[in-house]
């Protein structure tokens, strides 16, 4: 009894987010675009009006999230190198979602479940010269998201000039 | 009246004679049940199946003469068997104890570490609530980060589709192949 007490206490206390220590490990890179948006943040995006359509549905998906982190590598020397570094990180709590491999950019989607529900989806991308890893908090519904661009009719990179370092 | 409490006796004997014996041979008897048993073996008109009992109480006694051991021995012997058994016990406990109060330490220490851990959190978190609640932000940066969230979440949307269409090209693929194949059969 006493050593399972030890080994749960041990867990709770020492384990660490292996995504937050990754990213912490890359915010040291000053080539490297951070995007960090608060649980405060998306509360304060409640008092946003959405005119469209398109509008109204993307502040329904922002308002089930808790939390956003980007973090963005642009003309780098290998990516590819990266991407397979980083999709190693994850402990087994994340599952792999859906993984894309092909000669631009591979990718690899990982979710986190919280009682059924999917609370952290993590996607990282590496291609050539580029690298994005993506962790999204909260309640995430995967049809809300992927419907987003369908809606919108945008094919995704081009965002990527959207995101500033913040 | 004299011949029938001499039948009682009897039956008396008899009945103490087979219980002393059964806890004798069980090896439950008292030094004072073996020696009401010793007397009662010595009885003239023994029963045939105690008298392999009285030959041993017999051999024992010779034994005991030869060696010189009188009755104190067993006595000697027995308080010295209590004298372990009593260390023996009190040794158990000592050992309990410490492997409590280890436990009880460990578990103390555990708790605290985690609680002092959980304040430390706690701290932290009040830190942060702290710092958003005291953050205002203007409305271009509240907008900026609105931007900045919904480009985040249409480059998601865009790659889990576009990860689709891949999923479509093979789906398309794979039954452009099962018609060839179904074709050349």
């Amino acid at each position: 009894m006493l050593i399972t007490l030890a080994m749960f206490l041990s867990i709770s206390v020492f384990s660490q987010d292996v995504v937050q220590r990754f990213f912490q490990e890359m915010n040291a890179d000053e080539k490297v675009t951070k995007v960090s948006i608060s649980s405060k943040m998306f509360e304060l995006f409640m008092h946003i009006d959405g005119e469209t359509n398109d509008e109204k549905e993307l502040l329904e998906t922002v308002s089930k999230l808790k939390g956003m982190k980007i973090l963005i590598k642009e003309e780098m020397a290998d990516g590819k190198r990266l991407y397979a570094e980083a999709i190693t990180r994850p402990s087994a709590e994340y599952e792999v979602l859906l993984t894309v491999e092909d000669n631009d950019e591979d990718m690899t989607f990982f979710i986190r479940e919280e009682n059924g529900r999917i609370a952290e989806l993590v996607m990282i991308a590496g291609g050539e010269s580029n690298f994005i890893l993506l962790s999204l908090l909260g309640e995430i519904d995967l049809n809300q998201i992927s419907k987003l661009s369908r809606s919108m009719n945008i094919e995704g990179m081009e965002n990527l000039e959207k995101i500033e370092d913040r | 009246m004299r011949r029938g409490q001499k039948k009682m006796n009897m039956e008396y004997k008899d009945d103490e004679l087979r219980r002393l014996a059964e806890r004798f041979w069980s090896g439950e008897s008292t030094l004072e049940e073996e020696k009401t048993l010793k007397e009662l073996v010595s009885y003239s008109e023994l029963p045939e199946e105690y008298q392999d009992l009285a030959a041993y109480f017999e051999s024992m006694n010779e034994m005991s003469d030869e060696l010189g051991l009188d009755s104190s021995f067993d006595e000697n012997v027995l308080e010295k068997i209590d004298a372990q058994e009593q260390s023996k016990i009190k040794r158990l406990p000592r050992n309990r104890m410490f492997w409590a109060a280890a436990a009880v330490l460990l578990l103390a220490f555990s708790l605290l570490f985690y609680q002092n851990q959980g304040e430390e959190q706690e701290v932290m978190a009040n830190e942060t609530s702290q710092q958003e609640n005291q953050e205002t932000y203007t409305e271009e940066e509240l907008q900026a980060a609105f931007d900045q969230t919904q480009a985040a979440l249409l480059l998601i949307s865009s790659k889990m589709n576009s990860a689709g269409s891949h999923a479509d090209q093979l789906n398309k693929f794979h039954s452009a192949t099962t018609r060839i194949k179904s074709k050349q059969q």
